[in-house]
């Protein structure tokens, strides 16, 4: 049986087909304003990769923030649950999973069966997101990709001490007109969401095996922040986006097995 | 209206045609329109459980409160406030009952829960106080703003004397500080010592001055009101209050016991505030009997095998419900969790006050004193966690969901210790949700259900591991 995880979260909309020998296909798009259409949109791309159309998916598990607008899945769970089973799948060893997308960011702690043991989350505040390193970015008039690179060649980052994004802009500007390095600049922003998020993450207690999820985990600059800040290596998995479509994928396989169980009986 | 007040239990057509215009007169002091009275009929219908007469009767009598003191400004003599952090208002009590001209109430309760919970009118006066004199970040507790922001706006006659409590946290008396300062408000200050004694859970010595400062509060009340409390005057109030206690614990057990749960969370809160806000003289009797009926269909309930849950839901403890925002406790529900019981409600306290002829030495302010002295919620650390194993583990709880409302400094420094402590102590899941119990501009109701969703999907999987480990 084919299943199909999608994953609709604020930023991007993703696609993962799974059957019963592995991952078929996958697909991402810009989720934009109208969620119900891209779900259908990022689905149907996934199904064309694979060879395999609507008639040909036995079970479908939505998540995201935009689940509930998956009209056509079977059911949906939170991205929570579904971090933290993609990533068990990807790295057995994973014992905490922190996840930055482009407007929240969370971290879990998984069970050895791949699980939620706890989690925590932000998403009242943009400091700690993929958005904060939009709009520094937008901000110092880089594109992103130089963005996210330049951190690595800065020996000093600068301090920002501000937690919020809107302060954060003005005293980046200001750290600009002090002429202060361009590097260090983008390191201390990409220092000071870090901290953000390990700040939050702490509070579920000090983990060795993390893998880190979600758009921002391609960021060599965050990677290198985290880096610092956790004291450990995070794990980064070939496509850290997709991660919450493949656990919403595997979760679903367990569920149509339980349903084809149960209409056994 | 007709069809609100009948959602709100009004079931006697004469008692309502006399009632009217009593009841007009108070609606539009309140400002309560008529888009008001639409949207609240709504919320009662998908949040409340209107289909139990219990509940109705309860609710009438919180209307009727809010009624009352919409008016008592023309219809009674001396106001009394009591206000949070205070979970008893037996001297308000026995001050009503010593002079039934005094108005003794709670208003930040009624007007947060019927006001606001209902018919979501506090707004205005939130921000009332944060132009004023709190800013406008989320640093202070809404029922504070409540508190001073009613005032300002003029929802809350002035007082002759409000009920000032140093007992647990230092936002709620500074707030009163406030208003003595600017609205020349007077304060009967009473303040207890915070020994935190890990061997005893309440000192001889904090017994004794918060004993002390009771009796020496009640001897202010007496100077304000013009007429003496007796010390009779405030065993009624304290029997009355264990009737109270007695009913509710009852409604609480029969919810531990059960399953599916009976009732909603949010049936029992309306319940146990009954207890922390003392009703109008009149509503007395009434109260008691809404109690009656209310433990009669959940009872009922039980043996028909129905509840407010689902049969086979994990069994989850909070905090408590929020006041104002009755759809959290719904959503919960609808996630597939159950709820029992709440931290506030699920202590065997009715025993803590006798009959006059079961003690030796019937000194009511002592017996008052240790009532609240020895509620594990404000108490040190380890006797509420101590308290919160013993429930968990007697009643077989499957999770804990705190709605810590994060401006209360007193409640968030509890909060993160508490969860390790029930997670080592008992190995379910435990989560700690930010919001505000008293304001519900401070949070988005999206962020919450993200939060809820993924607890009891973390609950379910859990419970099932333990039901297979038993099986």
């Amino acid at each position: 049986m084919v299943v199909a995880g999608i994953d609709i979260g604020a930023a991007t909309a993703k696609a993962v087909l799974l059957n019963s020998k592995g991952i078929l296909s996958k697909a991402i798009y810009q989720t934009g304003p109208d969620v119900v259409k891209i779900a259908k949109k990022v689905t149907e791309s996934a199904l064309t990769r694979a060879n395999l159309n609507w008639d040909d998916l036995g079970y479908v598990l939505a998540t995201g923030y935009g689940r509930i607008s998956v009209s056509f899945a079977n059911s949906s769970l939170t991205e929570i649950s579904c971090h933290a089973r993609g990533a068990k799948w990807l790295s057995p060893e994973v014992e905490m999973v922190i996840d930055i997308g482009g407007q929240d960011s969370k971290a879990i702690v998984v069970s050895p069966k791949g699980g939620v043991s706890d989690f925590v989350m932000n998403d009242k505040c943009a400091a700690g997101t993929g958005r904060f390193l939009e709009v520094m970015a937008n901000v110092l008039e880089m594109s992103l990709e130089d963005f996210c690179t330049l951190a690595l060649k800065s020996r000093s980052p600068c301090q920002i001490s501000s937690v919020c994004t809107i302060f954060a802009e003005s005293e980046v500007i200001s750290l600009r007109a002090q002429r202060k390095p361009i590097e260090d600049i983008v390191a201390g922003i990409h220092k000071a969401s870090a901290k953000r998020v390990c700040t939050m993450a702490s509070r579920l207690g000090k983990y060795r095996n993390i893998v880190f999820t979600g758009g921002v985990a391609k960021n060599k600059g965050m990677i290198k922040a985290l880096e610092n800040e956790l004291g450990v290596t995070p794990i980064i998995p070939e496509e850290p986006q997709l991660v919450g479509a493949l656990g919403a994928a595997l979760l679903a396989r367990e569920m149509a097995g339980k349903t084809a169980s149960a209409a056994n009986r | 209206m007709k069809e609100l007040l009948e959602l709100c239990g009004y079931e006697d057509a004469a008692e309502l045609a006399t009632q009217m215009p009593r009841i007009r007169k108070a609606f539009a002091k309140l400002d309560i329109t008529d888009d008001d009275i639409a949207a609240a009929k709504k919320r009662l219908k998908t949040d409340y459980e209107i289909d139990l007469r219990g509940f109705r009767k309860l609710l009438n009598i919180y209307v009727k409160e809010m009624i009352n003191f919409a008016l008592c400004e023309e219809e009674k003599g001396k106001r009394i406030y009591n206000t949070l952090p205070s979970l008893s208002s037996a001297l308000g009590a026995a001050a009503a009952i010593a002079d039934e001209t005094v108005y003794a109430g709670f208003p930040t309760i009624i007007m947060l829960l019927i006001y606001h919970g209902i018919f979501k009118k506090m707004g205005p006066h939130w921000e009332a106080a944060e132009q004023e004199s709190m800013g406008t970040t989320e640093g202070h507790c809404g029922c504070n703003l409540c508190k001073i922001g009613a005032q300002l706006t003029g929802l809350f006659p002035k007082p002759d004397a409000q009920i000032q409590w140093g007992i647990y946290c230092d936002d709620a008396p500074k707030a009163d500080e406030y208003l003595e300062n600017t609205q020349d408000m007077k304060l009967i200050t009473i303040n207890r010592i915070l020994d935190e004694n890990k061997g005893e859970t309440v000192t001889p010595r904090a017994k004794k001055y918060f004993t002390e400062q009771l009796r020496k509060a009640m001897s202010e009340v007496s100077e304000v009101i013009g007429k003496k409390i007796t010390d009779e005057h405030l065993w009624q109030a304290l029997l009355e209050t264990r009737q109270m206690m007695q009913q509710t614990e009852q409604l609480v057990l029969t919810c531990l016991h059960a399953d599916p749960v009976p009732l909603s969370v949010n049936t029992v809160f309306y319940v146990f505030v009954f207890y922390a806000c003392n009703p109008s003289r009149e509503n007395v009797q009434p109260l008691q009997e809404a109690m009656t009926i209310l433990n009669e269909e959940a009872k009922e309930r039980v043996a028909r095998g129905e509840g407010y849950y689902e049969k086979g839901a994990p069994r989850v403890a909070m905090h408590l419900p929020s006041f104002v925002d009755a759809s959290i406790a719904t959503l919960i529900k609808d996630m597939g969790l159950a709820v029992p019981c709440m931290e506030l409600m699920w202590y065997e306290r009715g025993e803590m006050i006798p009959d006059l002829g079961e003690t030796e030495n019937p000194d009511p302010y002592s017996i008052l004193a240790m009532g609240m002295l020895s509620y594990p919620f404000i108490g040190p650390f380890a006797m509420r966690l101590e308290a919160m194993v013993a429930t968990f583990e007697k009643y077989n709880l499957d999770g804990f969901l705190g709605l810590f409302p994060f401006s209360c400094r007193a409640m968030t420094a509890d909060t993160m210790v508490l969860k390790h402590g029930i997670q080592q102590k008992l190995d379910v899941p435990v989560v700690m949700i930010e919001g505000d119990v008293y304001d519900d501009r401070k949070y988005p109701l999206e962020s919450i259900r993200t939060r809820i969703e993924s607890f009891a999907e973390m609950c379910k999987i859990s419970k099932d591991t333990r039901d297979q480990k038993v099986a």
